[in-house]
């Protein structure tokens, strides 16, 4: 008997390869390959590229974008702000209900809000000037994270339920609603980015009944008003969804369920798209030599994609510390390092940048002065600046371990520093230190980082990366400490004007003054890619939203 | 009578065998809880309290072993802090974390803390850091793709080990035997990540055979287990043709064959049944192993299984899992180890267990 039974099992093998000799395609059915799982699918906590894609799934805000990055209605069926900028008025449409059946009302979106101030939500919405900016938003955020410390016992349920009761009667007097059918938001200040952060998943319609249910685990167990709903979520495995027949938009989404398998690497990734096992590729990040064989391979040619980030790729250059103190000096950096060199390092998959805002951006400007590769200009700008190499005592230059360009351009700015006589140092980190050091004040002489934006408006760049108000002592987002009394009064200006030409015309005009103050190096504009295969309609880049699934389709 | 008591005498000895593998249990939990959340804290003292670094055993786990610290000032954070901060997020502000650790338990002192780990582990209250999973059903969740996985590597560790091994025995120190020792030795040196690309990139992705990963299923699970298969099944040929030999010396197979019976039967039959009891010990605790996750197959090929789930929770510092992925480690070992005594009872009535 022994020696037998490890021959049943080798029958299995060749069984296993007849039955299932390869995946079929239904049409329909959209399937997707990701690395990472899904880090939440709680619109409070949604803030990353991995959770995003997919709370927008299953949760709908009141505006959201249009092809072009311009603010539409969504759950809103009218939308309108004060003479002042400091109230937003929404009406709600009738049609929009929960998985539940619940009709989707006002009351859902304060909920929404609510939740985010509670600090017991741990969301990271609750830092947004944004959000914070609603009239009552602290106190709230106060009063509410009182009542949790209060609680002794958070495994007793009664607590849990007396503390929910509490937390009901508590209100955000900022956010006014009037009936099912009317919103209104009021603001501390005017800001002309509201729009903009209630298209973030922090404000989406929230049934509170469902929070309630679940506690900690609404996550798993979502209930929102988007095309899609949940079948399945195996954690780092499989995340399924299927249509929402009462979505709002009747001809949307255009594929019945979607297949997303986790724990892909971008190698398998690329191998399962070439066998035509998955639909759709990003290959934003993919290996340079992948990367090349896929773009130049005939066969795939009609059926890449290709948009702008929406970022910046930058050197920070410490204006509180010497010798960046000294305009010119960071004048002669710009002119010394070889931007196209550095953009090269990705394979293509960049533009070289003038300024900040990227390409695609609202308020983008082509004309925006530049500065071309000059070693010369940067040594007689040196000259006059005075400075003297000191290469016992070089500067330092701090770059992330993460992306393998990052350490080809410290080698490559090294280089081009030396050769108008500057020497430098450099010093690889890991990525959450060196972000922890470039926020420090007088911490950092040099560093390679990135910025993101949030939401396609250029307050998101230079509000956040050059106003001296985003200087802090220990978390400071202006990394270059960059400061100049104009460029505040202006960006200042911008952010409380309605008037949208003449908001972006005061950006360009900050974003000229900051790019000649050479605050920083500019360096590039990451390019996003992505294919689909021929089967595949409606897939698009969004200049916001890194997928939107419901617009694609699936043919036989 | 005399068999009753024979019966007795094997409860006994189980019973022995279930407490001893209780007491590992018991020493495998303390060890991981310790190492996880008094460890690090021993090590950071000793940093501090000096003024200078301390390069001993110590300091080297955790600076291996644990994410290095962002800046020397959170030098003196407790791993329970840090586990709190992770769950708070960036902007969590210290009533928020201090909320946190009162929630999950985590500004006790170890012993309660050590006692509610335990308590939790057993009630599959044990919960995951990163989402709402309990440890305990993750970990079963995934346990069948680690099973049918196991199954076929093993299945092909038998299926060539013991046709190779019967071919090799009667031929040894011939040429075809020693090239095959020799091939048998280079199978068990490759290492699997490296084996497990090329297999994915020339069978799967090149020529098409085999699914190139992406999830469980029948049809990606080939190139995994024949990953795992190839080393185990060159070792298993080693291991099989070293009995053989000692086997085929024995008298008793002289008499077989002096009895006319063919060559095939006298191999097949009487050699191969004696040749493989040894075996079993091995394959008993290979199997627990491979049931208890294989990282780097898992990973290259994206199969979802308790491996992946247990480099995903250390990646992610989520230490509930990464404890309850040991334990259950240990505990598919130790059980592993009271089967094999038993079908060692089974199949060669001269083994006894004793306590």
């Amino acid at each position: 008997m022994l020696r037998r039974w490890p021959l049943y099992l080798l029958a299995l093998l060749p069984l296993c390869n007849l039955a299932c000799a390869h995946q079929s395609r239904a049409p329909g059915v959209l399937r997707v390959a990701v690395e990472s799982d899904a880090s939440t699918l709680d619109p409070a906590r949604a803030y990353d590229t991995s959770s995003i894609p997919w709370v927008r799934l299953l949760y709908r805000g009141l505006v959201d974008y249009d092809n072009d990055a311009n603010i539409t209605n969504e759950v809103a069926a009218a939308r309108k702000v004060s003479p002042d900028g400091k109230s937003y008025w929404f009406k709600l449409r009738h049609d929009v209900y929960f998985q539940s059946g619940r009709r989707v009302v006002a009351e859902d979106f304060r909920y929404a809000l609510e939740r985010v101030l509670d600090p017991a939500t741990v969301s990271d919405g609750l830092a947004l000037p944004g959000y914070l900016n609603i009239v009552g938003a602290g106190e709230f955020s106060k009063a509410t994270g009182a009542l949790d410390t209060k609680i002794t016992d958070a495994s007793d349920p009664a607590a849990r339920q007396k503390l929910a009761q509490h937390k009901r009667l508590l209100h955000l007097t900022g956010i006014e609603v009037r009936g099912d059918d009317e919103i209104i938001y009021h603001l501390n200040h005017a800001d002309a980015t509201f729009y903009n952060y209630l298209s973030l998943p922090f404000a989406y319609a929230i049934p509170r009944e469902t929070v309630e249910k679940w506690g900690k685990g609404f996550s798993e167990h979502p209930n929102g008003c988007g095309p899609f709903i949940l079948d399945e979520w195996v954690h780092d495995a499989t995340l399924r969804f299927s249509k929402n027949p009462h979505y709002f938009h009747p001809d949307l989404p255009k594929c019945e369920r979607i297949d997303v398998q986790m724990g892909n690497s971008s190698t398998l990734q690329i191998m399962r798209f070439e066998q035509g096992s998955i639909d759709v590729l990003n290959i934003s990040d993919a290996f340079p030599p992948d990367f090349l064989r896929l773009t130049h391979d005939p066969r795939w040619q009609p059926y890449i994609l290709h948009a702008p980030m929406m970022d910046i790729r930058y050197m920070s250059l410490n204006c509180e510390l010497p010798p960046f103190k000294d305009k010119r000096v960071r004048q002669a950096v710009n002119y010394a390092i070889d931007h196209a060199r550095i953009a090269s390092f990705v394979a293509g998959r960049a533009t070289v940048a003038a300024g900040p805002l990227p390409p695609g951006m609202p308020g983008y400007n082509p004309n925006l002065f530049h500065y071309e590769h000059d070693p010369a200009k940067a040594k007689e700008l040196l000259q006059q600046a005075g400075y003297k190499d000191d290469p016992t005592n070089p500067l330092v230059l701090w770059y992330p371990t993460v992306e393998a360009w990052y350490e080809k351009a410290a080698q490559s700015i090294k280089e081009d520093l030396k050769e108008v006589g500057i020497t430098v140092n450099l010093k690889p980190v890991r990525y959450p230190e060196i972000k922890a050091a470039a926020g420090k004040r007088k911490t950092l002489q040099m560093g390679l980082m990135g910025w993101i934006q949030d939401f396609p408006d250029p307050s998101n760049f230079l509000d956040i990366l050059y106003n001296t108000k985003s200087i802090t002592e220990t978390a400071s987002q202006n990394r270059s400490f960059y400061s100049n009394p104009q460029v505040d009064k202006l960006l200042d200006a911008a952010a409380v004007e309605l008037n949208r030409p003449k908001r972006l015309g005061l950006y360009q005009q900050a974003e000229s003054m900051i790019v000649h103050d050479a605050a920083q190096v500019f360096l590039f504009h990451t390019e996003r890619y992505a294919m689909h295969q021929p089967w595949i309609t409606g897939y698009t880049l969004h200049p916001m939203w890194s997928q939107r699934y419901e617009y694609v389709g699936a043919q036989p | 009578m005399a068999s009753s008591f024979k019966g007795a005498a094997f409860c006994r000895a189980l019973l022995i065998r279930l407490g001893r593998a209780l007491l590992t249990l018991w020493f495998v939990s303390l060890i991981t809880f310790g190492l996880i959340f008094i460890a690090p804290l021993v090590g950071r003292r000793a940093v501090n309290f000096k003024g200078q670094i301390h390069i001993g055993p110590y300091f080297y786990f955790v600076r291996m072993h644990l994410p290095p610290l962002v800046s020397g000032k959170d030098a003196n954070v407790s791993p329970a802090d840090m586990m709190a901060n992770t769950m708070a997020g960036p902007h969590g502000d210290p009533d928020t974390i201090a909320n946190i650790k009162r929630d999950r338990g985590l500004d006790q002192p170890y012993p309660v803390q050590y006692v509610m780990f335990v308590r939790d582990a057993l009630t599959n209250n044990l919960r995951s850091y990163r989402n709402e999973d309990k440890v305990l059903s993750a970990i079963l969740c995934r346990f069948p793709n680690s099973l049918i996985l196991a199954l076929a590597s093993l299945s092909i560790y038998l299926g060539v080990a013991i046709p190779l091994g019967l071919f090799t025995a009667p031929r040894a120190g011939s040429r075809l035997d020693r090239s095959a020792l020799l091939l048998g030795l280079i199978a068990i040196s490759i290492p699997t990540f490296w084996l497990g690309r090329l297999l994915q990139y020339y069978l799967g992705y090149r020529a098409g055979w085999f699914g190139v990963g992406g999830g469980a299923s029948l049809y990606n699970l080939p190139l995994p287990a024949l990953t795992l298969g190839i080393g185990g099944a060159a070792y298993y040929a080693r291991l099989l043709h070293a009995n053989l030999r000692g086997v085929l010396s024995q008298d008793y197979i002289r008499a077989a064959r002096a009895r006319g019976l063919s060559e095939p039967l006298v191999l097949g039959k009487h050699a191969l049944k004696n040749a493989l009891i040894p075996l079993v010990t091995i394959l008993g605790l290979d199997f627990a192993s491979l049931l208890s996750g294989l990282i780097f197959t898992e990973k290259i090929f994206a199969w979802p299984g308790i491996g992946s789930l247990a480099i995903d929770s250390v990646v992610n510092l989520d230490s509930p899992m990464i404890m309850g992925t040991v334990l259950f480690s240990a505990l598919m070992v130790v059980t592993a180890n009271i089967l094999i005594d038993i079908i060692y009872r089974l199949v060669d009535p001269r083994v006894r267990l004793e306590g």
